[in-house]
């Protein structure tokens, strides 16, 4: 079955980059992107994606408290952090119950980044 | 603040780690080769006058600091040549200066003198907007034969308020009518 995702990011770069690299390299299938933590929540709830990527500062409401809000929901959400903050907030996030934390900027032309990045998704769906 | 002001001095300790994060950033987001135009400086300027500027800001209950990424819109074409829609292009200055803040907040000479700063999100404007003429670290960065202005601030929140309360109580410097 083709895992279904959601991609959260204030970015629409970010969106455009990690669309090609989840559909064209993983194989998977992007059913929808949000811009801040308040979409997240509902685009959560429409689609129950098999992993929602959630970037930490979004205007609005953050990824932050959308994670807790999402985990409070639903304790068996995948969600995985993909975000440039490197400070507490990434320890935070972790603490919550993100599934996975990858720090921008995403290096997808370099393949050590691409090799630790599909290797987190595998942690994360599991064998 | 003056040239013997302690952030004066920290910025001066820290130009070298934020034309680092700068240089790697813009490589890393452009996959392409990268490098200081001229070694970056300490200074007391405004950032160069360019027809898009993106400003990020980041806070603690200390200080506050913004990171500005100045450009010439009509040199975005060729800083981003495998991106043809000119909103993503624009978004991805954006994306440029939230890297640049994610890797320079976290840097240990960073953290060592004004602790952690959570960053905010990007905002753009498109030509000049009003900036203090604060001591900031700037610098250019040549990308594809084109130059990305770089520019770093850093303020502490007290001094803020006092300038806030001098503008509340002095109508022509807070730009009210008397």
């Amino acid at each position: 079955m083709i895992k279904r995702i959601v991609i959260i990011d204030d970015s629409l770069f970010l969106i455009k980059q990690l669309t090609a690299f989840f559909e064209a390299v993983m194989g998977y299938q992007v059913v929808a992107a949000g811009a801040d933590g308040t979409q997240a929540l509902e685009l959560y709830r429409k689609h129950k994606p098999d992993l929602m990527t959630l970037d930490i500062t979004m205007p609005n409401k953050d990824g932050v408290e959308a994670l807790a809000e999402i985990l409070a929901a639903d304790p068996n959400a995948r969600v995985m952090i993909i975000s440039a903050v490197r400070g507490p907030e990434m320890t935070r996030c972790l603490a919550l119950g993100a599934r996975g934390y990858m720090a921008k900027p995403l290096l997808f032309s370099d393949d050590q980044f691409v090799r630790e990045f599909r290797e987190s998704l595998e942690d994360i769906f599991g064998p | 603040m003056s040239p013997n002001d302690p952030i004066v001095d920290a910025l001066y300790e820290m130009v070298r780690s934020f034309e680092g994060c700068v240089t790697w950033a813009i490589r890393a987001i452009l996959e392409t080769e990268t490098k200081p135009a001229l070694p970056f400086r300490v200074t007391a300027s405004f950032p160069e006058p360019q027809s898009l500027f993106c400003i990020l800001p980041a806070g603690s209950a200390n200080f506050h600091s913004q990171i500005i990424i100045g450009v010439e819109e009509a040199d975005l074409p060729a800083i981003f040549p495998s991106e043809v829609d000119p909103k993503i292009r624009r978004d991805a200055v954006g994306e440029m200066a939230n890297v640049i803040s994610g890797l320079f907040v976290a840097d240990d000479i960073f953290i060592s003198r004004f602790g952690y700063l959570k960053p905010s999100s990007p905002f753009f404007s498109d030509g000049p907007f009003t900036a203090r003429k604060d001591w900031s670290i700037e610098g250019n960065v040549e990308a594809n034969g084109k130059l990305i202005h770089l520019h770093f601030s850093i303020r502490p929140i007290e001094d803020i308020r006092e300038t806030s309360n001098l503008r509340g109580k002095n109508p022509e410097k807070s730009g009210t009518k008397p």
